[in-house]
């Protein structure tokens, strides 16, 4: 698994903070928080008229991750990957999730552009696959897809932009853009399961990463004399 | 709550890891914005480079500070006397971590026993009914046998609503998988399900966008608690201890509309 070159705090901290611990939620900000960041901007950099909502949206996105006690981070889970590739995975789709109430605040938003979203939540929470398995998915799609479907990937799911655009470049109609783009998640939902088949993993919850926290803290409080 | 698609994940994490690393690098203060611009041009267009230099502008450290305290004073409680340093070091507290210590520990091994030891997932009952629109034969008023499946032509729109007995107002999921009857091979249905506020569950597409070619489809749908839903329709158990409801029907997909002009 690649290591970033930006640190990662403890997991103790980590659970910590997400457990509502006010200074390991501090030291968690100064972290990770320039990643947050640039997770906002990576979602929205592709669509001009986002731009000078960078800092509502990134308000916006703390604001989701800490209601009920941090509940939407809870997710996370240490053996998919640390915690600085699940906190970006998650801001980003929750920074495009949010960017399409910004889009509907200046002009009425076409209900097949990718930054529309029918639902409230970014849709990650306690689905995400570790960072190699979606590097399996990514190399698997490429082999299996055609340039056509590929360039829709890239260029509408990845990037965002609108669907009868990439359409256009194409030489596809709007709606065999459309219908196209529609048929493409099938077609990878369909190899990821195939993926999957060959060995997934159950995920341990946070909760362990506590409990096994709690007891080296307590164990580690213990001088060799006894009180 | 959203059920994502593995092309869902699969778009972060490209998005992510196509990102230039020089504009990491200089949010980070770690090259100027010329030298970020200059290297991204290689790749990126003039454009986008033009509007990463804006987006990946470093925030100051009063804008930072004072993000930080917001989330702080409206998310964390402040801190009380109580857990101060200095009250946990004075000597006449030892026997009082003794016993904080061991209460900790029996909790944490608690924790953990409740973790390892298998449990059942508490179970679900939505008193969930599962209705289908219209077939085209009933579209067109002629006389269905209600004994058949439901018969749909390939381009037609198909909706499938589950309601529950009473509105369920706690957080839940839905998942979908055809069946073909022919020879019992399943797949997830591409067509993420939408959950409104009172529990009401609706899936509408086209055969096409839900994978089910011209034949005889099973359409099996899988209601409940979010973080127990079956991954595969093999993993689905239909009995009443299910942390899910499971409701299912028959449809037949005909590859043109025969009735037509």
């Amino acid at each position: 698994m690649p290591q970033s070159k930006y640190p990662e705090l403890p997991p103790e901290r980590i659970a910590d903070a997400l457990a509502g611990d006010r200074a390991a939620f501090a030291e968690l900000y100064r972290c990770y928080g320039l990643r947050v960041r640039a997770s906002v901007a990576a979602a929205i950099r592709f669509r001009a008229e986002l731009v000078p909502y960078l800092d509502d949206i990134l308000s916006e996105v703390w604001t989701r991750f800490l209601v009920d006690g941090c509940r939407p981070l809870h997710g996370f889970d240490p053996q998919r990957g640390s915690f600085g590739y699940y906190l970006r995975m998650r801001t980003w789709a929750m920074a495009r999730m949010l960017a399409a109430q910004y889009l509907r605040r200046t002009r009425l938003v076409e209900l097949d552009d990718p930054f529309v979203s029918l639902f409230g939540q970014d849709g990650l929470e306690g689905r995400l696959l570790g960072r190699d398995a979606l590097e399996r998915l990514y190399e698997a799609i490429r082999t299996r897809l055609d340039t056509t479907d590929m360039t829709i990937f890239e260029h509408v799911y990845v990037e965002g932009r609108r669907i009868d655009e990439v359409g256009r470049a194409l030489g596809l109609s709007k709606d065999a853009a459309y219908r196209r783009s529609h048929r493409l998640r099938a077609k990878i939902q369909k190899i990821a399961d195939e993926l999957a088949s060959h060995g997934g993993q159950e995920p341990v919850p946070l909760v362990m990463l506590v409990a096994f926290v709690a007891i080296a803290e307590v164990l580690s409080d213990f001088p060799g004399g006894a009180p | 709550m959203r059920t994502s698609l593995a092309i869902d994940e699969l778009a972060a994490h490209r998005a992510l890891s196509t990102l230039p690393d020089v504009w990491l690098d200089h949010l980070h203060g770690h090259v100027s914005a010329d030298q970020a611009a200059a290297a991204a041009s290689a790749t990126e267009p003039e454009e986008l480079v033009e509007r990463s230099r804006v987006l990946f502008a470093p925030p100051s450290a009063e804008d930072e500070d004072r993000r930080l305290q917001a989330l702080l004073d409206a998310h964390f409680a402040e801190p009380g006397p109580a857990s101060s340093p200095t009250s946990m070091a004075t000597p006449s507290r030892s026997r009082s971590r003794w016993v904080v210590a061991s209460v900790v520990t029996m909790l944490a091994a608690s924790l953990l026993l409740l973790v390892f030891v298998p449990r059942s997932p508490p179970a679900f009952d939505g008193g969930y009914e599962l209705q289908l629109s219209s077939g085209y034969l009933d579209e067109r008023a002629e006389h269905a046998d209600p004994s058949q499946p439901r018969r749909y032509y390939e381009g037609q729109r198909i909706t499938l609503h589950l309601r529950p007995a009473q509105a369920v107002t706690e957080p839940v999921g839905a998942v979908a998988f055809a069946v073909a009857v022919e020879d019992g091979s399943s797949h997830r249905l591409a067509i993420e399900p939408m959950i409104n506020d009172q529990g009401v569950v609706s899936i509408v597409g086209t055969p096409q966008d839900m994978g089910l070619s011209a034949g005889r489809w099973t359409l099996v749908v899988v209601v409940g608690w979010p973080h127990h839903l079956p991954l595969r329709h093999d993993d689905v158990h239909e009995d009443r201890e299910a942390p899910y409801d499971v409701r299912s029907d028959e449809v037949e997909i005909v590859s043109t509309d025969p009735s037509a002009p």
